[in-house]
């Protein structure tokens, strides 16, 4: 208790009253409304889709900021130069596609179920990943790129010495938003037979049950923040020093 | 050790004439010689010094390093032996200074442990202190601390060569100073032969052992700054250099290098007789009296012991203008005889010993003479 009264009084703004009132209502409110009793019910099954819906979120992620990483690279080298930009045009046609519309597109070539699953969410991170890394790279100053030549760097270490830790933190950025979508997205998996958070929210709209509804939507919400959470203290530690704006000495 | 043999770089437009950048450029630079490429913006001074580490291919000509023809060696390790500096500094943010200065041991796989001690000792050269700058990142120095790792990263790998393109030319105007005195300095012992880009008549002055004077890719005069400022080949380098030419000559000429040749040194108890005589026998219109331990103390002139002849000097004597370093270049001396509105000024030591004197009509004598040779003294 004491720690708690230390605690307001030292948050200098009201947010800390905000969110004790705020998680008091919903207390009063999933108690009274059957959330609690629905939740305890439905335990075991949201333990199994929730495990489903991480191991796709990051099998998906992991593998399309890999492929992300080597397209945005292989756009940046000089013999690609030339079609980078019309293959750039088509990651942001594709980004235009709605989500929906991809898995659904996705499911017909591949069928039901965790394979279409994987690719329609690895499709959705792609993107970002591949914009960030092409823009990152690119972005890397021409006399930072002197520099390393004048010194006698092969194109190639140029690239892994130079280029590309450069463009790390942009290109972590882009992983960041690929993961938020791909969390976002995830629930819609459900729609092609593969096991996700969503299971719990397309029933509650079936049924009409609203509890369920509230469940499924806000497992995938606290889902997305601590993704996002764990990503945000990876790239604080994971990046170097010299190129994490994050850690940038305050002068 | 740099030898230039009609080196021409034409650089392609579509559809028009195409740019020359530099046009049949012949020249030589001695071995530990610094070599000043000066021109306007746009003249090809800056592709001259590119085409000799190959960032930029020559269309025609030669070039020698060492005696050996830059065409058969590999660009990457044709670079690697020749150190690099540019204006806009090009440091890695995501490396440490000390994996900053070793970039090009590193490349060549040389010791780390020798490579790393190199590195301290590169930053001791230019003041910064090893054990805090080591380990910081180039964005947590200021733009002329920065600069001096850019200097030193080129310096690493103990190349022969260095081409530095405009170094300090981002730098504020009190910086620059200190940074290209502690470069000259440098130089003086590490002995490297240096091509320089700059745009700046007066770097060009202060720094070059030669000047390379560039128009439009053409190459107008190649000589030593006295012989440039003394001599232009044309009114393009005339214009160039400025009206104030023969001002700046005196930045280049050493007080002690004016010094007449009889110092007209006097005691105190000198009687006066006798030194009205030294005086009429060298034509000189000053005597300085020094004290036991030869430190000026005051002058005396001809006017004032002209009637009476009898007594010493030191009862006939006028408090010194003011005294200039020997060390000192002929622009500070020359500024200072016009701050105490004077027409000549005693010269000392570091001890503060009296060496001679310099006198306005000497400095002026010496501008006349053209050529003048370095070191050459009058007589």
């Amino acid at each position: 208790m004491n720690y708690i009264i230390e605690l307001i009084r030292r948050s200098k703004t009201f947010f800390v009253y905000i969110l004790l009132a705020l998680t008091y209502l919903f207390g009063v409110f999933s108690e009274s409304s059957g959330l609690i009793n629905e939740f305890m019910d439905s335990y075991e099954d949201w333990v199994y889709l929730l495990k489903q819906n991480v191991i796709m979120v990051f099998a998906s992620g992991i593998t399309a900021s890999f492929l992300g990483i080597c397209a945005g690279i292989l756009m940046t080298r000089p013999w690609f130069k030339r079609y980078a930009e019309a293959f750039s045009q088509s990651f942001n046609i594709l980004s235009a596609v709605p989500t929906l519309a991809i898995l659904a597109i996705i499911m017909t070539l591949t069928g039901l179920g965790f394979k279409s699953a994987f690719i329609g969410l690895l499709t959705v991170t792609i993107l970002p990943v591949v914009r960030n890394t092409y823009q990152g790279i690119s972005e890397v100053p021409d006399h930072m790129i002197e520099a390393a030549s004048g010194q006698g760097m092969t194109e190639r270490q140029i690239l892994w010495k130079v280029q590309f830790p450069n463009a790390l933190y942009v290109i972590s950025a882009g992983i960041r938003t690929g993961f938020a979508l791909n969390v976002g997205t995830s629930p819609l998996i459900t729609l092609i037979a593969a096991d996700s958070l969503g299971e719990f929210i397309f029933t509650g709209i079936q049924l009409n049950e609203f509890s369920s509804l509230l469940i499924g939507s806000l497992s995938v919400a606290i889902l997305a923040i601590g993704t996002d959470f764990i990503l945000s203290k990876l790239q604080y530690w994971l990046l170097p020093k010299g190129v994490n704006p994050q850690r940038f000495v305050q002068e | 050790m740099i030898r230039l043999e009609n080196l021409t770089k034409h650089f392609e437009v579509p559809g028009k004439e195409p740019i020359i950048a530099a046009n049949n450029v012949s020249m030589a630079v001695g071995k530990g010689e610094i070599c000043i490429f000066l021109g306007p913006s746009g003249c090809g001074k800056t592709t001259a010094l590119k085409m000799i580490n190959k960032l930029i291919p020559k269309t025609s000509g030669k070039i020698y390093i060492d005696g050996k023809d830059t065409d058969t060696m590999d660009p990457i390790a044709l670079r690697r032996e020749i150190g690099y500096v540019i204006q806009q500094i090009g440091l890695f943010p995501n490396m440490t200074i000390e994996a900053n200065i070793c970039v090009v041991p590193d490349l060549l796989k040389m010791d780390k442990k020798q490579s790393r001690k190199k590195a301290r000792e590169l930053l001791e050269m230019v003041n910064l202190e090893p054990n805090i700058f080591l380990k910081r990142y180039p964005r947590e120095l200021s733009g002329g601390q920065q600069q001096r790792i850019g200097v030193i990263r080129a310096l690493a790998a103990d190349p022969p060569v260095m081409l530095m393109d405009e170094p300090f030319g981002a730098i504020d105007p009190i910086n620059r100073e200190v940074i290209q005195d502690e470069f000259l300095k440098m130089n003086a012992e590490l002995g490297k032969t240096v091509l320089f880009v700059s745009h700046d008549i007066d770097e060009a002055v202060k720094m070059g052992d030669k000047i390379a004077i560039f128009r439009e890719g053409v190459l107008e005069q190649c000589d030593t700054p006295d012989e440039i400022l003394a001599n232009p080949a044309n009114n393009f380098v005339k214009e160039f250099v400025g009206a104030d030419r023969a001002l700046k000559r005196l930045k280049l000429i050493r007080v002690n290098e004016a010094i007449l040749p009889f110092r007209m040194a006097v005691r105190p108890d000198d009687p006066l007789d006798s030194v009205a005589e030294k005086m009429r026998s060298r034509e000189a219109h000053i005597a300085v009296m020094v004290g036991p331990r030869g430190r000026a103390r005051g002058f005396i002139t001809k006017e004032e012991i002209k009637g009476d002849q009898s007594g010493i000097v030191s009862e006939y004597i006028d408090p010194l203008p003011g005294t200039i370093h020997e060390n000192d270049n002929l622009h500070d001396a020359v500024s200072q005889m016009y701050s105490h509105a004077t027409d000549w000024m005693p010269v000392v030591d570091d001890d503060g010993a009296y060496k001679g004197y310099i006198t306005q009509h000497i400095v002026a004598s010496l501008l006349g003479e053209v050529p003048r040779k370095p070191g050459e003294k009058i007589t």
